[in-house]
C-alpha cells in the first residue's frame, strides 16, 4: 500500500499490480495508465451497461470513467482498490448518463435493438443451436423476453443490484462500494428482484407456487 | 402429491434458470474492441487542448492586465472635476403654472374620445425651481455651477428679548363656616 514511486520505477506492466501500475500513471505514464484499462475494461463497461443498458452508451460511460479517472489520479492514495474506486466513479457516470435528458430524447427518437429487445432473426438461430426439441426452446424463448422485458420494469434499486450482480465481474462486496448500499442490502435488493419477477411472472401464467 | 411437489420444484427451477439466463444475456456483454485506443486517444486529445488552452488564458489574462493598467494610468492624469449641480440651483425664473388650465385640458381630452388611446401629447408643466422665484438668490445648500462658488446665506440670529417676568398674586376668598 505505501510504496514509493521509486520501488515500482521500471516495473514490467504485465506482471506489476494495479497498485503498481497507479504509481507509474501518476508520475505520468500513459502506458500504464493504459494497462490498467486493458484489465479493467470489461467490469466497467458492464458496470455502465448495468445502469445504462444500451452497449454504445456503456462504452461511452466507460470512456469518461477511465478519462476522469486519469484525471483523478492524484486524489487516489491507494486505501481502497484501484478497481472498486473506478467502479465507483464509473457507476456516478452512469448515474449522470441515465438522468441526462439527451439520452431519453435519443431512445425515443430512435429505439435501439437492446431497447426493443431481441429480434426473431437471434431467436432462430438459438433454436437451430439447441439440441433440444423445437417446441421447448420456443417456449423457454418466450418466458425468457417475458423475463427480460419484466427486468426493466423493475425498480431502479432492485433492478441495479440484479443487474450488477448477473454480470459475473462483481463481487457482493463490491456492489456494495459500488451502490453505496450494506452488503446486506445488497443481497436483500437481488433475492427480492427475483421475488418481484416470480410474482409477475406468475401473474402472466408462469405459475411456479 | 409428491407428484406436484416435484412439478412445482420443476417449474420454479426453470423459472429461475429463465432468469439467470436473461440476466446473463442482459450483462455478459464484452465491450466493442479498442477500447484501451479509444480512451488514450481521448486522453491525448484533452492533454492537447489543455496545452492550447493555457497559453490563451495566459495572453487573455496578460491583455486584461494591459487594458487595467492603461484605465487607471489614464484616469489619474485628469484633475478630479467638481461634482456638476443639479439643473433646478441655476436660478432660472420659474413658470407660473395654471394649474386649472392644465386639468381642464386633461380632462377635455379623456372625456374627448372616451375609451381610446390619444395620441396628442398631454403637456405637463415644466418644474425647474423648486425654492421660488426670486433670482440670483439661493439657499445655504445651493451651488451655482457657473461661478463654481458656494453662497450661504448670511446667518443671521434673532435677539432674544428680555421682557420681566410677572406673577399676579394669588387672590384666596375666604372660607366661610361649615367649610361651604
Amino acid at each position: 500500500m505505501d510504496q514509493s514511486t521509486d520501488c515500482v520505477t521500471g516495473t514490467e506492466p504485465s506482471a506489476a499490480t494495479d497498485l503498481d501500475l497507479v504509481r507509474l500513471a501518476q508520475a505520468g505514464d500513459v502506458d500504464a495508465f493504459g494497462e490498467l484499462v486493458e484489465r479493467n475494461r470489461r467490469a466497467v463497461f458492464r458496470a455502465a451497461l448495468a445502469c445504462v443498458r444500451s452497449p454504445a452508451e456503456a462504452d461511452d460511460v466507460a470512456q469518461e470513467a477511465f478519462v476522469t479517472a486519469y484525471r483523478k489520479l492524484g486524489t487516489f492514495r491507494g486505501d481502497a482498490q484501484f478497481r472498486t474506486w473506478l467502479l465507483s466513479i464509473t457507476w456516478r457516470k452512469a448515474i449522470d448518463r441515465r438522468k441526462s435528458i439527451s439520452r431519453w430524447l435519443r431512445i425515443a427518437v430512435s429505439p435501439s435493438r437492446t431497447e426493443t429487445g431481441e429480434d426473431s432473426f437471434d431467436q432462430m438461430e438459438r433454436v437451430a443451436a439447441s439440441n433440444r426439441s423445437q417446441e421447448d426452446t420456443i417456449v423457454d424463448d418466450e418466458l425468457q423476453q417475458n423475463v427480460t422485458r419484466l427486468i426493466r420494469t423493475l425498480p431502479r434499486k432492485l433492478r441495479d443490484a440484479l443487474l450488477l450482480a448477473g454480470t459475473g465481474e462483481h463481487t457482493y462486496e463490491e456492489i456494495s462500494q459500488i451502490l453505496g448500499a450494506p452488503l446486506g442490502t445488497v443481497k436483500w435488493r437481488v433475492s427480492e428482484a427475483r421475488r418481484v419477477l416470480k410474482r409477475k411472472l406468475a401473474a402472466l401464467g408462469y405459475a411456479y407456487e | 402429491m409428491n407428484n406436484e411437489l416435484s412439478w412445482s420444484a420443476a417449474r420454479e427451477a426453470r423459472i429461475d434458470r429463465a432468469i439467470d439466463r436473461a440476466v446473463r444475456e442482459m450483462m455478459q456483454v464484452d465491450p466493442p474492441p479498442g477500447l484501451r485506443r479509444r480512451v488514450l486517444a481521448r486522453l491525448n486529445e484533452s492533454n492537447n487542448r489543455d496545452r492550447h488552452f493555457l497559453p490563451q488564458l495566459a495572453f487573455a489574462a496578460l491583455a486584461m492586465m494591459i487594458v487595467l493598467l492603461a484605465t487607471s494610468i489614464w484616469y489619474r492624469g485628469e484633475p478630479p472635476t467638481p461634482p456638476q449641480p443639479p439643473a433646478m440651483a441655476t436660478g432660472a425664473p420659474v413658470p407660473i403654472i395654471n394649474s386649472e388650465a392644465v386639468m381642464q385640458q386633461q380632462v377635455r381630452g379623456e372625456a374627448a374620445i372616451p375609451g381610446q388611446i390619444t395620441k396628442e401629447p398631454i403637456r405637463m408643466p415644466r418644474v425647474t425651481n423648486v425654492f421660488g422665484g426670486r433670482p440670483r438668490e439661493a439657499s445655504a445648500a445651493t451651488v451655482d455651477a457657473g461661478r463654481r462658488e458656494i453662497f450661504v446665506a448670511p446667518l443671521t440670529i434673532v435677539p432674544l428679548s428680555a421682557r420681566p417676568l410677572v406673577i399676579e398674586p394669588l387672590i384666596l376668598p375666604p372660607l366661610s363656616k361649615g367649610g361651604q
